[in-house]
């Protein structure tokens, strides 16, 4: 049964879940030269987070005055948008597949969907022991004292499953229910949405986060994306999918370069351990 | 799988009706000062600009007091 599976996600293009082991690991142009370094790079961003956040951690620990309340004015603007970042790049690798018919990156959806949860799962613990400031109470009223902290943490913990079926031993045992339970990747999108509307009403990041979620989604569409591979298989409409992509690519960045640009200025602030506090 | 699934929606669903009961309606809907879109209360009070405008009513000019109404009006109403 498991050869069986393993041939079958082989055999299919990347898939619009979580992770895609099989095919990713296989892929021909994986080993290729720019290829393993750009993936190496890319890895290599996820670290970017926990390492901003790293001095006001240790000063914490070190019991340095000012060290709590630090972190509780950085988590949420540094591990919150770069959870959001790493999820938007990982939901952008099927797309960058169904356009370009690149494979070298596809085996960054494992990697970046595993890093989204433990950023997501170290903002709320940080955010659970520091933020007594701004939600007083105890360490649950920090994650779910308002609706808004209820649609974070059950997007976090929705992580859990997709993190312990995200190697090839679970994708075996599960078979076919496993993509099924990797679906729940658009559950997790929703409800991240939730709580950005919640939490920023139709205003700035929650644009934003349509933005980024708009052109993504539309290359979810089975005819749009059925459509976009048969022509650039047949290398027809060329000019039309170019002129589609620059519009795409477009909306795209309106909404991801002020994102981009957000986690710069409070992470750099959070690094210096001087985080704008509100 | 779908056990674990269920287990984290519960976990999410307990913490959220606990905090409801526990802080009241009003509390769990509202985003604390400083919070999302909300402005701090420093914001709010460094800048007088962010409380809401006077309303256009208070704007306008002294509407002039009507005149009495007539015997013809007050018959027309008396029948409407």
């Amino acid at each position: 049964m498991s050869t069986r599976h393993t041939h079958a996600y082989t055999a299919i293009p990347p898939t619009d879940t979580f992770v895609t082991l099989a095919r990713a690991e296989n892929s021909p142009d994986r080993g290729s030269g720019y290829g393993r370094h750009a993936v190496w790079f890319f890895r290599a961003l996820l670290l970017i987070p926990f390492a901003l956040m790293a001095p006001e951690v240790i000063s914490a620990i070190m019991g340095q005055p000012d060290g709590i309340a630090n972190i509780s004015a950085s988590v949420a603007d540094v591990l919150g948008t770069s959870t959001f970042l790493i999820f938007i790049m990982m939901l952008a690798v099927t797309p960058l597949y169904t356009t370009t018919g690149w494979r070298w990156h596809v085996i960054l959806r494992r990697d970046y969907g595993i890093a989204m949860f433990f950023a997501a799962a170290t903002d709320i613990t940080l955010a659970a022991a520091t933020t007594g400031d701004t939600f007083p109470g105890s360490p649950l009223t920090r994650v779910g004292g308002h609706t808004f902290l209820v649609a974070g943490t059950l997007a976090t913990l929705l992580l859990v499953p997709l993190v312990l079926t995200a190697n090839k031993r679970a994708q075996r045992w599960l078979g076919r229910h496993w993509k099924s339970v990797q679906r729940l990747t658009y559950v997790v999108w929703g409800t991240v949405l939730v709580h950005l509307f919640l939490l920023f009403g139709l205003s700035t990041i929650f644009l934003y986060a349509l933005a980024v979620s708009a052109p993504l989604a539309l290359l979810r569409m089975p005819f749009v994306r059925r459509w976009w591979d048969a022509s650039r298989r047949t290398h027809s409409h060329r000019a039309l999918r170019a002129v589609a992509g620059i519009a795409l690519i477009a909306v795209f960045a309106v909404g991801y370069v002020p994102l981009a640009q957000e986690l710069a200025v409070k992470g750099s602030a959070a690094f210096v351990q001087s985080p704008a506090r509100d | 799988m779908d056990s674990v699934t269920i287990v984290c929606v519960s976990i999410a669903i307990a913490i959220g009706t606990s905090q409801l009961v526990h802080g009241g309606l009003q509390e769990f809907l509202t985003r604390p000062a400083g919070v999302g879109a909300t402005p701090s209360e420093g914001e709010t009070a460094a800048n007088p600009d962010t409380t809401p405008p006077p309303s256009a009513v208070q704007n306008a000019p002294t509407q002039p007091t009507p005149s009495p109404p007539t015997d013809r009006h007050r018959h027309t109403h008396s029948h409407g």
